[in-house]
């Protein structure tokens, strides 16, 4: 569901997986405010989740709110097309810029 | 409208998780067009979520009533609650931000719901919020 790893650069790479849906955002919920509160730099890899809603959307747009006033980066990364279109209809895109290759994101995550 | 299949829960985070698997079953079988069950899932995930975090008083659960129809050309799902008197439709509208710091979290709820259906409907009748969403069958 949540898997997160400290890379190099103080870069924080979040792996979410499976679906996002009221379950999913209560399993997640901790840990993504335990990285929203201690992280400047995060990739967010959604290629591996089936399913996000709005539960699932507030999380993300939380984190990022937090990161972001602490001067931080976040992106989102591969995400599925059925999950690629609810974050485009949300407007989602919008706030969190959303990358296809891993290091478009890290570049865009992590601060010359 | 033909009635395909009905659900009743409460307004407990714990029991809102039945609405996937209610929604699986009421529309197996039936010949969707690619992503229509997974709109459908949005959709009603967000209306849910609405009525269970707005609608009710802290300590107080309500009632949230679900049934699916199909009629031509279309499947609809009704959501009835006992919460107070809430319409999403007439709810402030998503306000663009150019950043996040200036974003509001629940604006982008009904643009979600919107995009995921052909038509939202709301009224107040016998002191309950109802909520009526229709899904084109024809449409891709």
């Amino acid at each position: 569901m949540i898997d997160v790893q400290e890379l190099e650069g103080g870069l924080t790479k979040v792996i979410l997986s499976g679906r996002i849906d009221f379950a999913g955002a209560q399993a997640i919920d901790a840990p993504m405010k335990a990285v929203a509160s201690s992280s400047k730099s995060v990739v967010i890899d959604l290629s591996a989740v089936d399913f996000i809603a709005s539960m699932g959307l507030r999380i993300l747009i939380m984190c990022a709110k937090t990161i972001h006033s602490r001067s931080g980066r976040v992106v989102l990364l591969g995400a599925k097309k059925g999950v690629a279109d609810v974050i485009h209809m949300s407007g989602v895109d919008e706030l969190i810029p959303v990358f296809d290759a891993e290091a478009d994101a890290i570049s865009a995550a992590v601060p010359a | 409208m033909p009635l395909v299949s009905a659900v009743a829960l409460t307004s407990d985070l714990a029991d809102l998780g039945r609405v996937y698997p209610w929604l699986e079953d009421a529309a197996a079988g039936k010949d969707l067009p690619e992503g229509l069950l997974t709109r459908m899932h949005v959709a009603l995930e967000e209306a849910v979520a609405n009525v269970a975090m707005h609608g009710f008083d802290p300590g107080r659960t309500g009632q949230i009533t679900l049934r699916l129809h199909e009629i031509p050309g279309a499947l609809v799902i009704e959501i009835d609650d006992n919460g107070v008197p809430f319409d999403p439709i007439a709810a402030p509208k998503r306000v663009d931000a150019d950043n996040l710091a200036d974003v509001r979290i629940g604006g982008r709820g009904l643009t979600l719901i919107r995009g995921c259906c052909e038509d939202v409907r709301y009224e107040r009748r016998d002191a309950m919020n109802h909520l009526t969403l229709r899904f084109a069958v024809g449409a891709v």
